[in-house]
């Protein structure tokens, strides 16, 4: 049981970093490059995660993607499952609970790359992909992996989002984080102790391993 | 020749600049710091897109209706902005498409003398070393029009003349125009054909070096003849160490024009300088 939990955290973080990195970085560097009709707006709204409460991102994920809502229905007519109380469910909550975990490093690093790294690469004759792919992304590396990091360990610790859309249905939807909150419900303290640590140290390592990388990469520019 | 007309506007500033500039020269942009400079390079490199009028080249075309990675220009940046992640020889070969690629890269790694660091990245070169490889960069396409934004200005003296000697030397092999922008009139005067000021985002005319830099205030010549005690060379430039009357004093001069003339030490050699390089304090 530990086991299934502990395997549904990290199939749950890995996913939702990775989906936030593909998803997420068009809108930093929109954001980063671009001034825009709500800019500001949109950044409000990225950035809003960061300050809502979990259970009220739940509970509006709930109302508005539930089986009684119309884009519930219509998700459970296209993908023949419902979203609410699934892993898709899930996936879909938790990324938008970490959306700006991922695209706010995105951000910063598009935006510090320096203004005439730009004029440099047109001048040269590049196109608009030579120059993202071989200029821009290479010089936001650091940052592109600090969101993929962050969001990675941010879902890893989720309680409050995965309760409400996931409903702690066991080898299903409970994650890790849910499990430890059964133990210390149970008077499990033992077993909590021990997914706790393991949380832990995990979370731990995957800052100091960011940390690690984010500097040699700095080395090697 | 390049006909340049164009007038550009953002916010306040404004800028109205009509230049002709013959194809195969040398050409300083020279005027006080906001003026406009940089801003008319980054039109002509197409960085800025919405100015009118017309940059005539000599090849027919009209380049300001072509976009900016579509004209035959090259820019060197005042602060060389290479690529830090890129090695030397992939900065130089950015702007490079073909089969011809690995060649004209390692004629141009040859022509800065940096083949032996073609490996390297930026971060481990010098100063002078990375304004090289950016001029490399910047003429590895073979542009018709070379932008130049004050190259020389973060270089010690003698990294700036091997960098203006370097650039003269590729300027007759390959017949490039170049349009530079300069604070140093020594510079302006010792590289220029042609001379443009540019004041208050107007190009208030242009011609000869001696003409527009000097004007009234050249009034007059300095000379006095002085003793060279010793000589060092590198090969590519030689220090001369001069004596007049007690004082001693090193200059910096071109090899190839110290041998040509036979200075040794012991010869005798006859300084000059225009008046108003000179200022005038009462002494106590």
């Amino acid at each position: 049981m530990n086991n299934d939990a502990l395997l549904l955290s990290f199939q749950l973080a890995a996913c939702t970093a990775l989906l936030l990195i593909v998803a997420g970085m068009p809108l930093a560097y929109a954001l980063a490059r671009w001034r825009f009709p709500g800019h500001l707006l949109a950044e409000a709204i990225v950035t809003l995660p960061l300050v809502l409460p979990p259970t009220v991102i739940g509970f509006y994920f709930l109302v508005f993607l539930g089986r009684d809502s119309a884009a519930g229905r219509l998700a459970e007519h296209l993908f023949g499952t419902p979203l609410v109380f699934t892993f898709s469910g899930l996936l879909l909550a938790s990324m938008l609970y970490s959306l700006p975990f991922a695209v706010q490093p995105m951000q910063r690093a598009f935006e510090a790359v320096p203004a005439h790294m730009r004029d440099a690469a047109d001048v040269l004759g590049a196109s608009w992909w030579q120059r993202f792919f071989v200029i821009e992304l290479p010089l936001a590396w650091p940052g592109v992996f600090s969101g993929l990091v962050m969001a990675f360990a941010h879902t890893l610790g989720e309680f409050g989002v995965v309760l409400m859309v996931g409903g702690n249905i066991p080898g299903q939807t409970q994650t890790a984080s849910l499990l430890i909150y059964d133990h210390v419900q149970s008077f499990d303290e033992a077993a909590a102790h021990g997914l706790a640590a393991m949380l832990l140290v995990i979370s731990f390592l995957s800052i100091l391993i960011m940390l690690i990388i984010q500097r040699r990469m700095r080395h090697d520019v | 020749m390049f006909d340049i007309s164009l007038t550009f506007s953002r916010g306040d500033f404004t800028l109205q600049a009509a230049l002709q500039l013959r194809a195969g020269g040398l050409h300083v942009l020279f005027g006080p710091s906001g003026s406009g400079k940089t801003t008319l390079l980054r039109l002509l490199a197409g960085l800025e897109n919405k100015a009118v009028g017309h940059i005539h080249a000599p090849d027919g075309r009209n380049w300001l209706k072509m976009p900016s990675r579509l004209r035959p220009v090259g820019l060197m940046f005042q602060q060389h902005a290479l690529f830090p992640h890129l090695s030397v020889r992939h900065n130089i070969a950015f702007g490079l498409r073909g089969k011809t690629e690995n060649e004209r890269v390692a004629m141009l790694l040859e022509a800065i003398s940096l083949s032996h660091r073609a490996h390297c990245r930026p971060g481990s070169l010098s100063g002078g070393e990375c304004q090289r490889v950016a001029l490399a960069r910047a003429l590895a396409p073979a542009p018709q029009l070379l932008l130049l934004d004050e190259p020389f200005s973060s270089l010690d003296e003698q990294a700036a003349r091997e960098l203006q000697q370097l650039l003269k030397t590729l300027q007759q092999q390959d017949g490039f125009t170049v349009l530079m922008v300069t604070h140093n009139k020594s510079e302006a005067y010792r590289l220029a054909d042609s001379v443009w000021l540019l004041e208050a985002g107007k190009v208030s005319g242009g011609g000869e070096p001696d003409h527009m830099l000097m004007g009234q205030r050249l009034s007059g010549r300095f000379q006095a003849e002085a003793e060279v005690c010793h000589v060092e060379s590198d090969g590519l430039m030689a220090r001369l160490e001069v004596r007049m009357e007690k004082r001693r004093f090193s200059l910096l001069v071109d090899e190839s024009w110290r041998l040509q003339h036979g200075i040794e030490a012991g010869s005798r050699v006859l300084l000059t300088a225009k008046a108003s390089d000179f200022s005038v304090f009462p002494v106590s």
